[in-house]
């Protein structure tokens, strides 16, 4: 126990030896607060959804609306906290299903460098690399119904190889090491290899790609949501409230410039957490 | 210099199969859609006979594997089949779609080498001092920012608040006439001779090429600055520096070319990533491009068009791919050995 | 000139280097000299601030290094020397020879290029570049190197350990530079290379007549190749004098504990280690820096830095409780 807080304490005094990750840390602490209380901090949590109030209709932000309204009336700012929800929702579950298929794929390909299987699974893995990955998941995106559930569909399927390929590099490099031969001497069977042996080594790379991936998730999900391929209206999300917001420029640029300037501050807060958390990989590693 | 044809030839084959695997998984998606793809092709009014027919025809009938022999064969010969948005072959609509995005992505890539290497360069110089300062700062920002909305701002700035630059006019003002040699506009009008164009549709290209591209310049930028900074305590560089060598050769060229590796392998990535990028932005900025037009498709279910598209992007990937690893092994000769054995 | 016709004295030299947020003091009130001609030694545990020393007199010590003393080239500070008495120095005074040839080469350029841009610079006026590739392929047919015109079109990586260490050699020696800073050469490599190497600087040291600082942390290279010895200590010089004199006649206690650590022949077994390590350089012990692991150590030499002290005549120590000092 002493030993896991002394640890703690030294990571954290690596990652707040830069003072920047500090700034990710509390925006992302932020961001993940009002996500989860949206319904409680929200001023108007009814307006993220098919509310109307042509009364209050397009109105400059002022002290009842402090972001300004939209076309139907509806608050801005409670729109953006109610739309938090869906972007984390969006990297967590994109992450969680990429990362652990990517991972098996990349290793078992690795375990096995050489054979048959190692590329048939890595040509398929290039496969999914060489295209553009956002061409890709707005072509699936296209194929399936526009929904955020489909979008979330589409971004997984591109983003698992890239976690295949770094796996696949660990495996590889590790598969002749004594110890991965004496665990086979041993009887030891795959899975006990994977999870035993490559899981442990892969852990801090991967690590270190997912918090730097998080804000890449959100930036290609905002993207989908853009063109009209994620959450779709009445509820909010920060695509499709830029893109809606975008023909009235620049009357109302309020509808515009808040979610957008929403999606940089949380990119921002995760990818400053990340390079504070690759931080302290990259020094346990030296 | 064998060593580096020998490894060409190997990763031209390997392109080979990724683009093998790649056509049958755009086939895979063509099929996936549910519904009748000859039915979806005709239209809900023609006859239950012309229906069959059709079927008959595009050898829908068949097993799956020779299905996908007719198609790839189609494509090879350039046929990509009819795209329902716009009626006419998917073929004809990438001809004249193509150089518009083209010319942005060639646009958005090229010229922003220079200001990638300067920032870079810049930072690595003034370590620690306000220019490396800045750099980090504008960086974070404008890593964080999607294209989409570097487009919004650009927009906004640029095209609404102070009217400097062209931000909705598409490709070029309406009034010049460019002969169209090789469809890239400022390219035409320069061959033309015609300067007043050549300048108008470089004011239009501004904006949009800076919208795909800033996110990436400060990303390199970032990538070359610390390699830079890391490389220049190498013994290498001590070694030359006690030589007697001055610090500006050994900046600009000792330094610089094992510090621009990195940078340009994902420069790579960078570039062909902008392709789906322009989906956005082109229709933000009512670019006229293939990537517009895409959108337009995914919208309206045009599934040929949609298909296409991504076949199109994804050969460019590969062979944006391939040029890279090409320049990274003329510029990292480590790379010549480990690659070729 | 010095009285001695010294080209080359370090006097009272301190290096600390800046890391994160401390200060770490390696080299501290350093002092040597080398004599016209003179090959010299510098002894010492890895780690001990020989490269340090080494790269503060060509003036290209890392940028969170701090220095003060004087480091006098041929009578000149080195530290006040602006840009062009600078490259005299590097391109005509002294060269060195890095420690690691794998890693002072650039990998992404040719032998030849890195070659004849280090040549070049030798010359005051601009030289055909023929005659250049000329002079580096005479060089490196110098350090026995085969096949020469191959070898500059070679990339560092195609080349093996020793090859790269003759190369580096050569650079430093083509162009008629009057002192040799040699690294550790070919600790980096395997022994029978090693000794190919040390004799092949012996030789041109003697062809040429250079003078020669020689860092090693090996004793037996040192007593074969040079003729007058400094042992340092944790970035301080604790014994210095004639070769042959301090090794018959060890004076400071960790010089005795070096001599003992190596393993006789005659002797019964392998020899004791010394006790302990380098100290840490971020709190360096106030006094004497051996003093924490030496097991003659007094009260005073926790409290003082011990000066230096000519223990018997042309041999000098840093000690307060060796013999001929009390």
């Amino acid at each position: 126990m002493n030993r896991f807080a002394e640890k703690l304490k030294r990571s954290w005094f690596k990652f707040a030896e830069s003072k920047i990750s500090i700034v990710g840390l509390v925006i992302v602490l932020a961001v993940v607060l009002l996500a989860v209380f949206a319904p409680l901090v929200a001023p108007y949590y009814d307006h993220c959804g098919a509310y109307v109030n042509f009364a209050d209709a397009n109105k400059a932000p002022c002290s009842q609306y402090l972001l300004g309204t939209d076309l139907m009336g509806r608050d801005i700012l409670s729109r953006l906290i109610g739309s938090l929800r869906s972007t984390l929702l969006m990297s967590v579950i994109v992450l969680s299903i990429s990362v652990p298929v990517g991972f098996i794929v990349g290793s078992i390909a690795g375990y096995y460098k050489g054979s048959l299987l190692d590329t048939i699974l890595m040509r398929i893995t290039d496969i999914f690399l060489s295209i553009p990955s956002l061409v890709l998941a707005m072509a699936i995106a296209a194929v399936l119904e526009p929904s955020l559930k489909n979008s979330m569909l589409a971004i997984t399927v591109m983003w698992w190889p890239w976690y295949a390929r770094l796996a696949y590099g660990i495996a590889s490099s590790m598969k002749a090491e004594n110890f991965i031969i004496y665990a086979e001497l041993t009887g030891a069977k795959l899975p006990h290899i994977i999870f035993r042996e490559f899981l442990p080594n892969c852990i801090s790379p991967v690590l270190t790609k997912m918090t730097l991936d998080v804000g890449y998730v959100i930036i290609t999900g905002a993207s989908l949501s853009f063109a009209g391929l994620g959450e779709q209206a009445p509820k909010p999300a920060l695509g499709n409230m830029i893109s809606t917001g975008i023909d009235y420029l620049p009357g109302s640029w309020w509808m515009t410039i808040f979610p957008a300037v929403t999606i940089i501050l949380i990119v921002l807060g995760f990818n400053l957490l990340g390079d504070g958390i690759s931080n302290i990989f990259n020094m346990e590693d030296n | 210099m064998s060593s580096i044809i020998k490894s060409t030839v190997k990763r031209l084959l390997w392109a080979v199969v990724v683009l093998l695997g790649l056509s049958v998984m755009i086939f895979s998606l063509l099929r996936i859609i549910p519904g009748d793809p000859a039915r979806m092709a005709l239209g809900e009014t023609a006859s239950e006979e012309a229906v069959a027919l059709y079927r008959e025809e595009m050898h829908y009938n068949d097993p799956l594997p020779i299905q996908y022999g007719y198609w790839l064969k189609g494509v090879l010969q350039g046929d990509l089949g009819m795209s329902i948005n716009t009626k006419r072959p998917v073929l004809q609509d990438v001809k004249e779609f193509l150089p518009a995005t083209l010319e942005l992505v060639l646009w958005a890539s090229i010229p922003p080498i220079f200001v990638t290497l300067f920032f870079g360069i810049a930072a690595a110089m003034y370590k620690n001092r306000w220019p490396d300062y800045l750099l980090r700062f504008t960086g974070y920002i404008a890593i964080a920012t999607p294209s989409f909305v570097w487009a919004v701002f650009l927009l906004l700035i640029f095209g609404f608040w102070f009217h400097i630059l062209p931000s909705i006019g598409g490709r070029i003002s309406l009034g010049y006439q460019v002969p169209a040699v090789t469809n890239l506009v400022i390219l035409d009008a320069i061959l033309a001779g015609d300067w007043a164009a050549a300048w108008d549709a470089f004011l239009h290209i501004i904006l949009p090429a800076t919208a795909l591209s800033i996110g990436h310049v400060m990303q390199e930028a970032r990538i070359i600055r610390s390699a830079m900074v890391d490389n220049s305590g190498k013994d290498y560089i001590t070694m030359i520096t006690s030589q007697g060598v001055p610090a500006r050769v050994i900046n600009q060229k000792y330094l610089l070319r094992p510090s621009v590796i990195s940078a340009v392998s994902i420069m790579g990535l960078d570039i062909a990533g902008m392709f789906g990028n322009a989906f956005l932005v082109e229709s933000i900025f009512n670019w006229p491009g293939l990537s517009r037009y895409a959108l337009n498709a995914i919208m309206g279910k045009d599934i040929n068009a949609v298909c296409a598209v991504v076949l199109i992007y994804g050969v460019i990937f590969i062979l944006m791919n391939f040029l890279v690893d090409t320049v990274v092994l003329i510029l990292d000769p480590r790379m010549r050995q480990g690659r070729s054995s | 000139m010095g009285k001695e016709e010294n080209i080359l004295e370090v006097r009272n030299l301190s290096v600390s280097f800046k890391v994160m947020d401390q200060v770490s003091h390696v080299v501290d009130g350093l002092d040597f000299f080398v004599g016209r001609g003179q090959r010299v030694g510098l002894v010492g545990e890895s780690g001990c601030g020989k490269t340090t020393t080494l790269k503060a007199i060509l003036n290209v010590l890392p940028r969170n290094a701090i220095w003060e003393g004087d480091v006098l080239f041929e009578g000149k500070n080195v530290r006040e020397m602006g840009r062009e008495e600078l490259n005299h120095l590097r391109r005509k005074g002294a060269g060195m020879i890095f420690q690691d040839p794998s890693s002072a080469l650039n990998p992404v350029f040719t032998v030849g290029d890195q070659f004849l841009t280090a040549l070049r610079y030798t010359y005051d006026t601009k030289v055909n570049k023929k005659v250049l590739w000329q002079q580096a392929l005479d060089a490196l047919s110098s350090v026995s190197l085969p096949d020469p015109e191959r070898i500059m079109e070679n990339y560092p990586f195609q080349l093996s350990g020793g090859m790269r260490q003759r190369v580096c050699i050569a650079m430093t020696i083509a162009a008629g530079r009057q002192v040799l800073l040699a690294d550790e050469p070919g600790t980096a490599l395997d022994v029978t290379i090693q000794d190919q190497i040390l004799r092949l600087i012996n030789r041109l040291v003697e062809e040429k007549g250079l003078s020669v600082v020689m860092v090693s942390h090996s004793l037996g290279v040192i007593r074969e190749s040079t003729s007058y010895v400094n042992i340092m200590y944790a970035g301080t010089i604790v014994e210095s004098g004639v070769t042959d004199q301090v090794f018959s006649h060890p004076k400071h206690p960790y010089t005795k504990a070096l001599m003992a650590c190596i393993p006789k022949l005659t002797g019964a077994g392998i020899a004791e280690g010394i006790p302990g390590r380098i100290p840490d350089y971020l709190n360096p012990p106030a006094g004497c820096r051996f003093c924490p692991r030496c097991p003659m150590a007094e009260d005073i030499c926790r409290k003082q830095k011990p000066p230096r002290t000519e223990a018997e005549p042309g041999h000098w120590v840093r000690c307060f409780c060796a013999e001929g000092v009390r």
